[in-house]
């Protein structure tokens, strides 16, 4: 078993203006996986799919070799899990609520917890309800990691956490994850924190995925190409181009193109335009222009 | 035990004990104000004593009611503050879920109940009983318990929903019994066959003997015949 998540042709409809469409996904075990895409998007409807919390209309989930939600129990048992709103009872302690966590664990390690609690300055005889958002990301964190997951599926995990606490946060879950081979789903529309840390990346619009791929292969091989008289089309062309724009200061064209690979310059000089350079995209760049040439597919 | 019941035990106990405080003194302050009002005024004979108490005892099957129902609200309030995720993302199957949380609800509602028959039994034991007359504190508590349990029972299967499902299946219950109300009567006209007999057999073998809440329907004196 080579994979911690398949979903295969996964459908769902929330009233007349939301749906997932044909939705497939595939993380590797042992990856760290960053689920991008906008706000709106549908990241939360599917991690709830994911972990059985809402009702597909087609499709097939399995997390961990365990059908969901047919095997929901055994998935859920070594699935750590971070919401996006905090769904811990408010009305509990910090101790309290790292007991009742504990009782339904079975892995749970009460010394890494402590060493947890005591790393993230949590107060045991606070109230949930009364801790700060940054204090209220660390306890889920914390419960998440220290019942010893084989996956962890994190949905929005820093959002609006200030950069202190979002340090903490990531340095424990990397720390966990050298450590226990963990796989990291981790969702999230914070592109230049998961280029740091994922290995895989799948991106989700409008309720469809438009790319999946090794982050590498998905930056390796989208660029930046500024060219002086470039050809009027680039129907022909053995990569595909995501966007151009003209570039009137510069008089050159700026193509964002996939698929690129150096022995492609000869389809240029062919074409009789001048290629001035060829420029690597970051991880916020690439989201942008697949998340742009999706929509023009799209409309 | 195992550490899942303790756990769903203690979050309910959590849950409800500031709601269990008031109810507690009442279940003990009732049965006592009931038998001194009853014997205040004044009511000398054994029949006296009985009337007087009859009027005043119909105050009992109130408390169970709302004992019960307060207990069920408690039992999922907490979960229904945060949309149920914590107890979905539980790694046990959800009927399991459902069933320790009624546990624990029901293992909550012994304490109104004991709270009840100490009061009915401090009540009775320092009342003056007319000759003819016994004092029934023992069978007053496993009253209150049966009619409080039944309350329970219903209200959390309603509450177990979200607030959406609940309104679903009561606007639902309602449809049908305004229905019923209204369509038998014209089925009957325009078939001319008899629909009203079976409808109220059901619902007296629901209000009736062995129907459960006959409970609520008997007697709730604390010093009887």
């Amino acid at each position: 078993m080579s994979n911690a998540i398949e979903v295969r042709g996964l459908q769902y409809r929330a009233g007349r203006s939301f749906s997932l469409r044909d939705v497939s996904l595939t993380v590797p075990r042992g990856s760290i996986y960053g689920f991008l895409g906008p706000n709106g998007a549908g990241k939360t409807t599917t991690v709830r799919l994911l972990l059985g919390m809402a009702r597909r209309e087609a499709g097939t989930v399995s997390v961990l070799g365990h059908e969901v939600p047919g095997e929901l129990p055994q998935a859920l048992a070594a699935t750590g899990y971070v919401p996006e709103r905090p769904h811990i009872y408010p009305s509990l302690r910090v101790d309290e609520a790292m007991r009742c966590h504990a009782a339904f664990h079975r892995r749970w390690d009460a010394d890494w917890a402590g060493r947890l609690q005591r790393m993230f300055e949590l107060p045991g005889d606070r109230r949930v309800g009364r801790l700060s958002k940054g204090e209220t990301g660390k306890l889920m964190m914390l419960l998440a990691l220290a019942q010893r997951p084989g996956l962890l599926i994190l949905d929005e995990p820093t959002d609006g956490l200030d950069p202190m606490v979002r340090r903490d946060v990531l340095t424990a879950l990397l720390d966990y994850v050298s450590e226990a081979g963990a796989t990291v789903f981790i969702s999230s529309h914070l592109v230049h924190e998961l280029e740091r840390m994922c290995d895989w990346v799948g991106v989700l619009d409008h309720g469809r995925m438009i790319a999946e791929m090794p982050i590498e292969v998905l930056k390796g091989g989208i660029k930046r190409i500024r060219l002086a008289a470039p050809p009027t089309n680039g129907h022909h062309a053995p990569f595909e181009v995501l966007s151009r724009a003209h570039d009137p200061l510069a008089s050159c064209e700026s193509w964002v193109v996939r698929g690129w690979s150096d022995p492609m310059m000869s389809y240029f000089d062919t074409a009789g335009a001048t290629v001035r350079d060829v420029v690597d995209l970051d991880l916020e760049e690439v989201f942008v222009e697949l998340l742009r040439s999706g929509r023009e597919v799209k409309a | 035990m195992t550490r899942e019941m303790t756990q769903v035990l203690r979050l309910q106990w959590l849950a409800s004990r500031w709601l269990l405080v008031p109810l507690v003194l009442l279940c003990v302050a009732l049965p006592q104000g009931v038998v001194r009002l009853t014997t205040s005024f004044g009511a000398q004979s054994a029949g006296e004593l009985l009337s007087a108490m009859q009027q005043l005892s119909a105050v009992f099957p109130y408390l169970a009611a709302i004992t019960g129902a307060a207990v069920a609200l408690a039992a999922w309030n907490w979960d229904h503050r945060i949309n149920h995720v914590y107890a979905l993302t539980l790694p046990i199957p959800r009927a399991r879920y459902a069933f320790l949380k009624l546990w624990a609800g029901a293992v909550i509602l012994l304490i109104p109940a004991l709270a009840i028959w100490i009061g009915a039994w401090i009540a009775t034991s320092t009342a003056v009983v007319p000759d003819g007359l016994r004092t029934y504190p023992f069978a007053f508590g496993a009253r209150f318990l049966l009619a409080a349990a039944l309350v329970y029972g219903t209200m959390f299967a309603l509450a177990a929903g979200t607030i959406r499902t609940t309104l679903i299946i009561s606007i639902g219950l309602v449809t049908i019994i305004i229905g019923a109300a209204l369509g038998l009567p014209f089925l009957e006209r325009q078939f001319e066959i008899d629909l009203m007999t079976p409808l109220y057999t059901a619902l007296e073998a629901i209000g009736r003997l062995p129907g459960p809440s006959q409970v609520f329907g008997g007697s709730w004196l604390l010093i009887d015949v």
